[in-house]
């Protein structure tokens, strides 16, 4: 009797020591994925404390940084290059992507007009022959350009008038060519589910559509108003309307931003922004990827004709928004009167017969809202420079953000990518909205932890900045340990804030050679409620950094040392 | 025999009639009345939407001791109307968005769709 006994406590012991064993504790919920990292994960990261004492950081000085443009050559001239031989007379045009981009089939009518003309060696009065070249530069980059007075181009055609006005209003003075190259205009691409649900209580219209989002039924995204000519006449739209001007045909004041009733829409449209992409591709990406979760996103109409024939957009509608993508061209005070003639000479090609076919070839359609005579009126440049700083400040809706950095200073970062990347982290720093939470951490063999995570104030600044000076590449790539230290620290916020917005970023320029691999965390990462965005920097996996992304609606960004600075400067510009 | 059959259908019939002309008299006296709850949404400060709400509470409780009949509520501002699938509970409508403009001319046009109607706004 007695050994029997023996026998099943000992066969019970067995059992209970191989369950213990061979189950794993399983993440499935916020708080399992944070013990899951307690407990399995952090004991078994070795981190180093490096944090930047304030009698180091309080010697560093926030007047000095200066947002540097990109390089001009970054942006690609197509058409005729510029020509010393006095017998040409050179026009150089910045345009907008959309019609400027000889690499894509539908998006190239402005280049192949430059081409045509070039080819038909076309003379003004003096006998010298017009060349036109081309530069593909999106719409609020050439505005930065132009303000800073660092490039003298003869020409601009922007996607829209926005741009314009803000030029004029920061003393850019421009000369009218042609009012409208060819037809365009923005608007909301809806899943048709989304548009059905809207559809039994009448026309499905703009106001229809802010209003379902403004009291919380739709959740949208949106690329970065400073940059996007769609975003930026979204953002017109929704305060010009909010502000009751379709009654009275007036354009938006900058008194009317300061109204609580203009404001009460545009936080309720904020609170159902589920993303502000850089760029229209990442909204695009995440609305076939999340369908239930980001039902409608802003592109231009010319670009939906396109995104139609994709498959997952086939049954999407388009409601329209705003003032007309006109796309203008003007030309500039600083232009020879030889090169304000040949300017002339280039708007009437383009805007031949011949050309404007080739435009409606390319999807440049001219539909009924175009005609529609309630259309919002152009604003003066101060509203709209005025409309872009609310939106910075308040795009978050009251809510607090959180944001952990974690940078690659691996061996390979030595050098010109390290020094891009701290350059560009300087400049982005920047762009942070006080009060909300930034933290840093560097990683090579193993995290450094060198800024906590802690509302920016003057002093976190100089914190950030003294932490970016102090980056050393060495030793290997241990991403994923680094990741966990930093999403421990947001978990930690997230408990006491769970209405925060918690963001990771990551830069990485090689494979994960050190430390916890992607199976190892990839659960905690998708249950911990924050959202990733993965910087691809060079030869990465890219494949695990787009499964990364996918597990909260989110895009793998691809930076160079020549375009980091911009990358960095986006993402904080629009998440923080 | 046949007669005393008439006889008593017909007391039955008038009798039963008489019920149902009872019933109606009562339900026209005692009728509880019923009405389509107009609720503006414009932009209206938190205290001030406690006080919609309050009132709207009020209403609602009436409403589950049968004193009245809410048929259905209608949200409404400048940008749009939304007619609630169900009769809220005071929670949910305090938990609503408010936001955008009052307007006139909706609201005009609501007072015509809706024969008994009451309206609750934030002042």
């Amino acid at each position: 009797m007695v050994e029997r006994r023996r026998f099943y406590f000992i066969i019970g012991l067995c059992l209970a020591l191989l369950i213990g064993c061979l189950a794993e504790q399983k993440v499935d919920s916020f708080a399992s994925a944070d013990r899951y990292l307690q407990d399995k994960l952090l004991p078994k990261i070795s981190v180093a404390q490096a944090l930047i004492p304030d009698r180091v950081a309080a010697r560093y000085t926030l007047d000095g940084i200066q947002d540097s443009l990109p390089p001009l050559e970054q942006f690609p001239l197509y058409a005729a290059q510029p020509s010393s031989n006095p017998n040409i007379v050179y026009l150089e045009i910045f345009s907008s992507s959309e019609k400027a981009n000889l690499k894509k089939q539908n998006e190239r009518w402005l280049v192949e007009v430059a081409q045509a003309f070039n080819q038909q060696r076309k003379t003004i009065n003096s006998g010298q022959v017009i060349q036109v070249g081309v530069r593909k530069i999106p719409s609020g980059t050439a505005v930065r350009f132009l303000t800073a007075g660092k490039v003298q181009p003869a020409g601009y055609s922007p996607s829209n008038d926005l741009w314009v006005a803000m030029l004029s209003s920061q003393g850019v003075k421009t000369i009218p060519i042609v009012a409208r190259l060819v037809p365009n205009l923005g608007g909301f691409v809806v899943q048709e589910r989304v548009y059905r649900q809207l559809a039994p209580n009448g026309e499905v219209n703009f106001d229809r559509l802010l209003d379902a989002i403004a009291s919380g039924k739709i959740s949208v995204g949106y690329p970065n108003p400073y940059s996007s000519s769609t975003a930026l006449n979204l953002l017109y739209a929704i305060f010009w309307r909010a502000a009751g001007h379709q009654a009275d045909g007036r354009p938006l004041t900058i008194a009317d931003l300061e109204s609580p009733q203009v404001k009460s829409v545009f936080q309720g449209f904020q609170e159902q922004v589920l993303i502000t992409t850089t760029t229209t591709l990442d909204l695009q990406e995440i609305f076939i990827r999340d369908k239930d979760k980001l039902q409608a996103f802003p592109l231009e109409y010319q670009n939906y004709q396109q995104l139609k024939q994709v498959p997952g957009f086939e049954k999407t509608v388009f409601i329209p928004f705003g003032i007309p993508h006109n796309n203008p061209l003007v030309g500039f005070n600083w232009n020879t009167s030889e090169q304000q003639e040949a300017l002339q000479k280039f708007a009437e090609f383009a805007s031949s017969d011949t050309m404007q076919k080739l435009a409606r070839q390319q999807g440049f359609l001219e539909t009924d809202y175009l005609f529609n005579p309630k259309l919002p009126p152009l604003p003066a440049g101060e509203v709209l420079s005025k409309a872009q700083t609310f939106w910075k400040r308040q795009k978050d809706a009251g809510r607090t953000v959180y944001l952990m950095t974690v940078i690659d200073t691996s061996g390979s970062m030595e050098g010109k990518p390290l020094t891009s990347v701290k350059e560009g982290l300087r400049i982005a720093s920047q762009e942070i909205n006080p009060g909300n939470y930034l933290g840093l951490i560097s990683y090579s063999d193993r995290p450094r932890e060198v800024v906590a995570l802690a509302p920016f104030d003057p002093m976190q600044h100089k914190r950030f900045l003294a932490a970016i000076d102090d980056l050393r590449a060495d030793g290997g790539t241990a991403m994923y340990d680094a990741m966990m230290v930093a999403l421990a620290r947001l978990i930690e916020q997230k408990k006491a804030n769970p209405n925060g917005l918690f963001y990771l970023l990551v830069l990485t320029d090689g494979q994960t050679n050190q430390g916890f691999v992607f199976q190892d965390i990839q659960d905690v990462l998708q249950y911990s409620e924050v959202r990733v965005y993965p910087i691809a920097y060079g030869d990465v996996n890219q494949k695990e950094l787009a499964a990364i992304a996918a597990l909260r609606e989110s895009s793998v960004k691809s930076g160079t040392p020549e375009t980091v600075k911009e990358l960095l400067k986006g993402l904080f510009q629009t998440n923080l | 025999m046949k007669q005393l059959n008439r006889y008593l259908l017909t007391v039955l019939g008038l009798g039963w009639l008489s019920f149902l002309i009872a019933a109606i008299l009562l339900n026209q006296v005692f009728a509880v009345p019923n009405f389509v709850l107009l609720i503006e949404r414009s932009y209206c400060p938190p205290q001030q939407w406690q006080q919609v709400v309050q009132e709207y509470t009020k209403l609602y409780r009436q409403h589950q001791q049968l004193r009245i009949e809410i048929e259905s509520v209608v949200l409404f501002n400048d940008l749009g109307e939304e007619v609630l699938a169900a009769i809220p509970t005071p929670e949910e409508l305090r938990a609503k968005r408010t936001y955008g403009r009052a307007s006139s001319q909706r609201e005009a046009k609501l007072r015509t769709t809706y024969e008994q109607f009451k309206i609750i706004r934030c002042f």
